[in-house]
């Protein structure tokens, strides 16, 4: 996790054991409240930006992370967008 | 060349770095908080030739980032403002201004003009457009962008690694004056220039394929690993390797 994300969670890197990614976020948010917020404020792929192995996830809705499946091992990096100049 | 001594002794840079500089041409788009740190360094590294571009006018409220604009430039076209103090820096740099809002027609003829293009914008829809073109004319491009305290920077070399619409397949939200600390946009156009001496001298690792995020307040820096996607819909077809 970085930036905001890392900032709420108190930790840079965790592991955790989820099936897919929507089960990784609900997880995270349950362990660091602080998180809830930020990942489902909004609409979720506004705020967060996902990388599953270094392959970014095209949609975040709650269907389309249900069916990103994870396996053991899987890195999953939640970095927040940056836009200016 | 007493003017670059300094850096000709940095190990295998010597006088064949400092020539290829000077044969070079960079193409800045945007001369916000970005564009004017970034060329600054190029200017004052012995880049031959700098092509800036920006429409804007500079006002007050950019004066925490945009360095090279000062308190007597505001209302003055950036490209102006940045080309007098770039040239007060080194006046042997060739440096031409373009004051027109980045477009696919006038793109496509100014990265052909440039050996890299940096990214100075502050919206992804320019920063797809520029992807775009340097992706189909084979230019490197660096990809820099800023908010808050937090920066992120990668190395777009078509052909080799991932583009930008790979690695960021949707634009975020578009914010009306995002926050943005001066050193911030400081630090990684800096850094967006080290890319391009380093690309333009043949020294050093490209940071293709890795993003580089900069938390300044945590002073941490992340290198995540990004690939490219099979589906991109701008890259797809002429990447040959991760």
């Amino acid at each position: 996790m970085l930036g905001d994300f890392r900032e709420k969670a108190g930790a840079r890197e965790v592991e955790v054991e989820a099936r897919n990614l929507w089960e990784l976020l609900e997880k995270l948010t349950e362990r660091y409240e602080g998180l809830r917020n930020l990942f489902f404020g909004e609409r979720l792929g506004e705020n967060v930006h996902l990388l599953v192995n270094g392959t970014p996830i095209l949609e975040t809705g709650e269907m389309e992370l249900r069916e990103t499946p994870l396996k053991e091992g899987d890195m999953v990096v939640i970095f927040p967008p940056v836009a200016g100049g | 060349m007493e003017r670059f001594i300094r850096q000709m002794a940095i190990s295998g840079f010597g006088r064949e770095g400092q020539q290829r500089l000077e044969q070079s041409c960079v193409l800045v788009v945007g001369m916000g908080g970005l564009g004017c740190s970034a060329s600054l360094y190029l200017a004052a590294a012995g880049v031959g030739e700098l092509i800036l571009m920006d429409s804007q006018t500079v006002e007050l409220s950019n004066l925490n980032r945009q360095i090279l604009h000062w308190e007597g430039d505001v209302g003055r076209f950036k490209v102006e403002s940045a080309i007098e103090k770039l040239l007060s820096l080194n006046p042997r740099l060739k440096v031409e201004g373009i004051k027109e809002e980045a477009n696919a027609r006038n793109l496509q003829e100014l990265v052909g003009r440039a050996d890299v293009v940096v990214d100075g914008t502050d919206n992804y829809a320019t920063r797809y457009l520029l992807n775009e073109v340097c992706v189909r004319l084979g230019k490197p491009f660096i990809h820099g962008a800023v908010e808050g305290f937090l920066g992120q920077i990668t190395t777009i070399l078509p052909g080799k690694g991932p583009c930008l619409r790979c690695i960021f397949p949707h634009p975020p939200p578009e914010k009306e004056g995002p926050p943005v600390l001066g050193a911030t946009a400081g630090m990684v156009g800096c850094l967006e220039a080290m890319e391009t001496i380093k690309l333009l001298t043949g020294l050093g690792e490209p940071l293709v394929g890795r993003l580089l995020i900069f938390d300044g307040k945590g002073m941490h820096f992340e290198e995540v690993r990004v690939r490219r996607r099979a589906d991109c819909p701008v890259c797809s077809s002429r990447c040959d390797s991760d």
